[in-house]
């Protein structure tokens, strides 16, 4: 008597497990995609944490992700922010992307992309439709940083939030060049 | 005007975007050296964190996208377009979510072929699943949507 209840209690334990790994195994193969914007939702992850860089342009970027839906190729840049917002800066980083993404592939990168912002509360992605800069302007904004590199042209402009220097290591040295940043 | 070495040079686009942030940290970082404080560090680490789970997702995603394979009837009665796309966002966000959900899209990527096989000679059969998987796709496209918009 006891070996059939060792039996069917070793059974129900061995039910029990397999239960659990197919659980887990179900949840690991499934990644949450709900977060992802309408025009990319149905659309086949092209390209993950991938490295490219354009000669011509002079130009190397590491994107996040591209998405391939429709014709086209679009991109999904994360960022961890205390706050809901997308910044110039990202809108920077996500057309050099494009640009170096084209040249790379040959394929057509969508001019929107979307920055993908997580918060502290980790309660999921959400995210930020932005509208990127056209060749010209970026290869105007990588002009402008090799004159400030080489202490060339105008005056380098101050943050246009104040709120970035209250963080911001170059502070003291900062205040003490222009004196207009406390 | 750069130089002609500084032309050639590569620039990264996160150091492009540093000029969107602010210009004078720009200059600073290249005649002084990065200097990051306390706060800045620790937002650098727990923004690697997230990209390193960000990367593991991905590796999950692609991995998922290739099962997932072709919508073979969705493509032979529609071809690629608006009503494919949502169908399969239909797939991503519902079915795909449940056992039994699963067990339909193993189901008809089983029997897509045939069924494919049997639709391209018979074109009035071929009109009818046409309108009846327009009719699905005007349906998936509605529950994407709502799912999305939440």
């Amino acid at each position: 008597m006891s070996d059939a209840i060792s039996g069917a209690l070793l059974l129900v334990g061995l039910l029990f497990f397999a239960t659990g790994y197919l659980w887990f195994r179900g949840r690991q193969e499934r990644p949450d995609e709900s977060w992802l914007p309408r025009e990319l939702a149905g659309g086949q992850l092209a390209f993950a944490e991938k490295r490219f860089e354009s000669r011509r342009h002079g130009l190397v970027a590491r994107l996040d992700r591209a998405y391939r839906a429709g014709d086209q190729l679009h991109l999904v840049e994360l960022k961890t922010r205390a706050y809901f917002a997308a910044h110039v800066s990202d809108v920077i980083e996500l057309s050099v992307q494009r640009l170096v993404l084209e040249e790379a592939t040959g394929e057509r990168v969508s001019s929107v992309a979307h920055v993908a912002v997580q918060l502290p509360d980790r309660s999921g992605l959400r995210t930020i439709r932005v509208e990127l800069f056209d060749e010209h302007q970026v290869m105007a904004m990588r002009q402008r940083l090799l004159q400030l590199r080489d202490g060339k042209g105008a005056t380098p402009l101050p943050a246009p939030r104040r709120k970035a220097c209250e963080k911001c290591g170059h502070r003291t040295v900062c205040q003490r060049t222009y004196g207009d940043r406390e | 005007m750069p130089t002609k070495r500084a032309d050639r040079e590569l620039v990264s686009a996160s150091e492009l975007a540093q000029i969107g942030y602010c210009e004078r940290a720009t200059h600073f970082d290249w005649h002084h050296g990065a200097r990051r404080t306390p706060e800045q560090l620790q937002a650098q680490d727990r923004g690697n964190a997230a990209h390193q789970q960000f990367y593991r997702d991905s590796i999950a995603v692609a991995r998922a996208s290739e099962r997932k394979g072709r919508c073979f009837v969705a493509t032979l009665v529609l071809g690629e377009g608006a009503a494919t796309t949502a169908l399969r966002a239909f797939r991503d966000l519902y079915l795909r979510n449940t056992a039994g959900g699963r067990w339909l899209i193993g189901a008809y990527y089983r029997s897509g072929p045939a069924v494919c096989k049997v639709l391209s000679s018979h074109p009035r059969m071929l009109q009818a699943v046409r309108l009846a998987v327009l009719l699905a796709a005007k349906a998936a496209a509605w529950a994407v949507a709502r799912k999305l918009s939440r």
